[in-house]
């Protein structure tokens, strides 16, 4: 499965207004791709860690983990997690107007579904 | 230049362990740190008294005294201090509590010499990172009654004395049971509630000895709530402070049959946009129901010291302090070498609706917010 997932991540295509994302896989490894400077994999790998705790967390405050979505000052970061544990990260420019907000809709809807593919 | 040696607590009660990580950090470590260790909760807490701890590093199964309980603890007194759990049962349900707790990191003991120079490496990254300014940004000293309430629970002999200024006290704890306390003259409960009342000075623990007489018997945990209480009243009676008012709006709700009108905090300025149509989630469901209207469900304010400024139908506002400090420790570390800026909220959008965990410069917020039917779709399925 991991292999599918990073094999979709790198073909996935970019859409307007995304900066960067990452993917972490159940076994604590990540793929990056990034668009915009300051976007080192380090600290998207950094950053991913830190998202995994917090579904951990909100699993045990019993907080349903759909979307997550944090609001930075410059930029938002939008997570989704698949049931087989794996997350994606997608970096985007702050203002609603000013990313493709059906392109980015259309990244995690690809993530989710790639195991009905695999089935398939 | 000297750089100062970086003070390193670890706290377990396998006292064969402890001198063993002793002898490997100090190898490993060099002359960066000072490698400190405690056999229990109490002797980390006079520590912590005593010196300007870097990092604490701790069992969380400890017998007596539980290690959330102590995570929990040390988070609210020393804030900026950064706690690791190194347990020998690393479970997915212990290591979300611990993270819940405040736990920067949740290490499983190593079985080799090798594991624990990955110990040493990750936790020696840790050290060289700056404490922040954060949710609980305001370092609390730990208090006389924290440490009591730590000796009680670990059931130890001890006694607390205290002086302040010309005023000098004791209180004598024996196997957890608070039995006599004395300050001037005075004696029994008034000098328990009078010691810890003191506005100031300093304590220290001390090996047990008999007291010459027994004049408490009540259990300490009223004890402590008594004086707690006191000292509440007495605070209470001084002049008001600058406190945040929340204004109130009054509607009809409908989810509850509108039979009885629900007080409905109004976050003026301070809550977010709950706007359910800005979301591209397939996780909200449906978008096109725009029948669909957010009520709100639950609601904390707190400053970040975490005190409730506010709270409305919220069950457990413990748990959600929590939370939001949690929250804001990670999205603090989340932005670390990321051009992100200010951090202002988290939303948690599913299904059921969304939770908003907003950290801002004064106060925290917790929002939770569901998704109910409006009120002409509402009228319309009347039967």
């Amino acid at each position: 499965m991991k292999l599918l997932i990073n094999q979709w991540f790198e073909q996935s295509v970019p859409f307007e207004g995304i900066q960067a994302c990452c993917i972490r896989h159940i076994d604590q490894s990540s793929v990056s791709k990034t668009w915009a400077d300051g976007f080192d994999e380090l600290a998207l790998d950094n950053a991913m860690r830190c998202i995994s705790d917090v579904y951990q967390v909100l699993q045990f405050n019993k907080i349903p983990p759909g979307r997550l979505r944090w609001v930075y000052e410059n930029a938002l970061l939008h997570c989704e997690r698949r049931s087989d544990g794996a997350c994606l990260g997608v970096f985007t420019l702050r203002d609603e107007q000013s990313f493709d907000r059906e392109g980015l809709a259309r990244m995690f809807a690809e993530f989710q579904s790639l195991s009905t593919k695999v089935s398939l | 230049m000297s750089v100062r040696r970086k003070k390193i607590l670890f706290v377990d009660d396998d006292v064969d362990l402890l001198e063993l990580v002793k002898q490997l950090m100090t190898r490993f470590a060099g002359d960066s740190w000072e490698v400190l260790t405690a056999s229990d909760v109490s002797k980390a807490m006079v520590l912590l008294q005593q010196r300007r701890i870097d990092l604490l590093v701790l069992d969380i199964r400890m017998p007596l005294v539980d290690g959330l309980q102590f995570l929990g603890l040390l988070r609210r007194k020393y804030p900026n201090m950064m706690k690791v759990v190194l347990t020998g049962v690393a479970t997915d349900e212990h290591r979300a509590a611990c993270l819940n707790s405040g736990a920067e990191l949740f290490l499983e003991k190593p079985r080799d010499e090798g594991g624990w120079r990955a110990v040493y490496a990750m936790l020696n990254e840790l050290a060289k990172l700056q404490p922040e300014e954060g949710f609980r940004g305001v370092l609390r000293r730990v208090g006389l009654q924290d440490v009591l309430q730590m000796e009680c629970l670990a059931r130890n002999s001890t006694v607390l004395q205290v002086r302040a200024g010309e005023q000098s006290g004791a209180i004598y704890v024996n196997q957890g049971q608070i039995v006599h306390a004395e300050i001037g003259g005075e004696i029994g409960e008034a000098a328990f509630n009078k010691v810890l009342a003191l506005p100031g000075g300093e304590f220290e623990l001390r090996t047990w000895a008999e007291p010459s007489q027994k004049t408490i018997t009540g259990s300490w945990e009223f004890l402590l709530m008594e004086a707690a209480r006191t000292r509440d009243e007495t605070s209470s009676a001084a002049p008001a402070t600058n406190e945040p008012e929340i204004p109130f709006l009054q509607r009809e709700d409908t989810a509850l049959g509108g039979e009885s009108p629900t007080v409905v905090p109004v976050l003026g300025g301070a809550a977010p946009d709950v706007d359910f149509s800005d979301d591209t989630s397939p996780a909200m469901g449906d978008r096109a129901d725009d029948s669909l209207r957010p009520q709100v469900e639950e609601v904390l304010i707190c400053s970040l010291q975490g005190e409730v400024l506010h709270e409305w139908q919220c069950p457990n506002t413990t748990g959600r302090v929590s939370f939001l400090e949690f929250i804001s420790q990670k999205a603090r570390q989340l932005t670390q070498h990321l051009p992100l800026g200010t951090f202002d909220r988290l939303e948690a959008n599913a299904p059921e609706g969304r939770v908003i965990a907003q950290i801002q410069p004064e106060r925290a917020l917790y929002l939770r917010v569901s998704r109910v039917r409006g009120d002409a779709d509402a009228e319309g399925r009347k039967p």
